[in-house]
């Protein structure tokens, strides 16, 4: 009666949760001596699969902390911040690692890349602990890194790259494990007008092509065009939530 | 159920599979895990699994044990009877392989996952072995977590660092950072070299004055020299693994991002300071051994007579090199444990 079942490996994407993130009542206080700062004063937020929103304020906002909370970096000293509606505070170190390794992709202002390794072998690190051996993970590290732009400089280090090519690697590395979200944290801030543009080009291609949720915290503009969502965040709360479809932006200045 | 010839068994490739409930309640609800759960023989194996991989082919789902088996969702149909062969991949051991047979099947109309799901129960001869390496192939064990049972739960993921990658990785490490690596194997050398000559020195001093040729000195005044060397020993190499470590904090702080454990970095920082710590401590209690000799070799002629304190000697070799190993280890893993520790963004930002 036996009766050979091939391996099957689905791959329809399960659009089942509507709400991929959901931040409820975030706070973070920092000790500083006797006084204490309040990075973020209760910040509730919800964000679709599929989507690509910009976090937006200035500096000392509490953006980059909000980045933090969001994407499993930091401990919120209150609230809870659920992943496909699992408390992240939870998680034991092993299912942290595992959601950080393939379900979260991160790209920094810094890139953070490793200097003694080359590009592929950055963008290979996420893969080994995945567990792919190297048949598998050098041909797709490749082919990751052709697809940012940067296939004739697999082999070159980091100091050996631009700017913009050090951040291609770096969004290259945070999709190495075809992440369900990638957060960016001022993704453009290191680098020019011309590729700073380039680089939101492709995160915007990716968030289409890919149905990657995309959540970046950044004060550069250009990110506005490209986001279906803007949170305007200030003073460690968020002051404003904006569809893009409903601003008005003109060249040279933004309209209401 | 009679055992099913291995040769007729079905084979799948299978892994597990997530689904979860719209989140209403309170945060720790049962339901919230998802229990691959095993029972043979009296064993009870517990797996909870939370997220998996989107590509995988079944979703295992069971809370309910007095099947004696494990229920599956496969996204093929199976009938009764079906031989099955499951295959998970164990970190560590590598393929870990099942054979079960198909007790029942249910068609669930409403399941977003598959149309069918289907209780397995082992055969007879379900390898205890296997069932142990489950047992032990997770990073950690929850202390009677399972449901009541008093069972132990396993956690089979694919997040580890091959033994052969991470060597891959420290080596490469140390060996662009050429400059670093000598400065700090030769810091490591230079006390050992430091050490080895003070504990080599008393049993040569010892021969030679027995010979007669020189007068005998303080007691005291070696043990001294010897603690003070340990003490250089001590405080330099510690210092200095412990700063090239720190220097690399926000390398730690990325890793960890990458989905590094903590054991991963630790094992890391490990090796390196293994391969630095021995390359140091050998050059440098050989070093310091030799030294110890020269006062006897320039006075070959007078001494053919008395014999070369040869054990002492390689004994003050042996602690040389083992307190330099453990030097190094210990300098370098204090400060990598606690950046491993860390939050990945307390890392990232910590100034050095």
């Amino acid at each position: 009666m036996a009766r050979k079942l091939k391996p099957v490996v689905q791959r329809k994407s399960t659009g089942r949760q509507e709400y991929t993130v959901v931040c409820r009542d975030v706070k973070k206080e920092y000790a500083l001596g006797t006084q204490t700062v309040h990075a973020l004063r209760g910040v509730s937020l919800e964000i679709k699969r599929g989507e690509y929103i910009s976090i937006m304020g200035p500096s000392g906002s509490g953006k980059s902390t909000l980045f933090n909370m969001i994407g499993g970096l930091d401990h919120p000293s209150g609230g809870k911040v659920f992943i496909d509606e699992v408390d992240i505070a939870q998680l034991d170190p092993f299912e942290l690692a595992w959601l950080r390794c393939r379900k979260i992709g991160y790209i920094f202002q810094t890139f953070n890349l490793i200097p003694v390794m080359t590009a592929l072998e950055n963008v290979t690190l996420p893969m080994i602990f995945a567990g792919l051996t190297p048949d598998d993970y050098l041909p797709k590290g490749a082919q990751v890194l052709r697809s940012v732009g940067l296939g004739d400089r697999l082999h070159h280090k980091p100091t050996e790259l631009s700017g913009g090519q050090q951040q291609r690697v770096a969004i290259a590395r945070s999709l190495a494990n075809d992440p369900a979200i990638v957060l960016a944290d001022e993704p453009t801030g290191n680098l020019d007008l011309k590729t700073g543009r380039e680089i939101i080009n492709l995160l915007r291609a990716l968030n289409k092509k890919k149905g990657v949720t995309i959540i970046s915290a950044t004060h550069d503009l250009k990110m506005i065009d490209v986001s279906d969502r803007i949170f305007w965040i200030r003073d460690g709360a968020i002051a404003k939530v904006e569809e893009r479809g409903k601003m008005k932006i003109s060249v040279g200045a933004i309209g209401e | 159920m009679a055992p099913q010839a291995r040769s007729r068994s079905a084979r799948a490739a299978v892994s597990l599979r997530h689904a979860s409930a719209p989140y209403t309640g309170p945060e720790r609800r049962a339901n919230q895990r998802f229990r691959l759960t095993l029972r043979g023989r009296g064993t009870f194996l517990s797996v909870p699994t939370r997220w998996l991989h989107e590509k995988e082919a079944f979703e295992v789902v069971s809370e309910d044990v007095s099947l004696g088996g494990m229920q599956v969702h496969f996204n093929e149909p199976v009938r009764a009877g079906d031989a099955v062969r499951l295959k998970f991949t164990v970190p560590r051991r590598g393929a870990l392989t099942l054979d079960t047979v198909v007790r029942w099947v249910r068609h669930r109309p409403g399941s977003r996952l598959a149309d069918t799901s289907a209780g397995l129960a082992f055969q007879d001869d379900a390898r205890h072995k296997d069932i142990d390496a489950l047992l032990h192939a997770s990073d950690y064990t929850h202390g009677g977590a399972s449901a009541g049972a008093g069972g132990v739960s396993a956690v089979t993921r694919q997040v580890n660092l091959p033994f052969r990658r991470a060597v891959e990785i420290s080596l490469r490490s140390l060996r662009i950072r050429t400059t670093r690596t000598l400065a700090t194997s030769a810091v490591v050398m230079f006390a050992i070299w430091f050490l080895t000559l003070m504990l080599c020195s008393a049993p040569v001093q010892a021969a030679l004055e027995t010979a007669e040729i020189v007068t005998k000195e303080s007691r005291a005044q070696d043990l001294w020299v010897v603690i003070v060397s340990m003490l250089v020993a001590v405080v330099g190499i510690t210092n200095t693994l412990h700063m090239s470590v720190a220097e690399r904090y926000r390398e730690i702080g990325t890793m960890k991002c990458l989905g590094a454990l903590d054991r991963f970095v630790v094992e890391l920082f490990l090796l390196e300071s293994l391969a630095l710590g021995c390359v140091g401590s050998l050059a440098g209690a050989l070093f310091g051994m030799l030294h110890a000799i020269v006062p006897w070799l320039t006075r070959a002629k007078e001494l053919e007579h008395v014999a070369l304190p040869v054990r002492a000697l390689l004994e003050n070799f042996g602690i040389g090199v083992v307190a330099g190993l453990a030097l190094t280890v210990l300098g370098s893993l204090y400060p990598a444990f606690r950046a491993a520790r860390m939050a990945p963004a307390e890392a990232m930002r910590t100034e050095v």
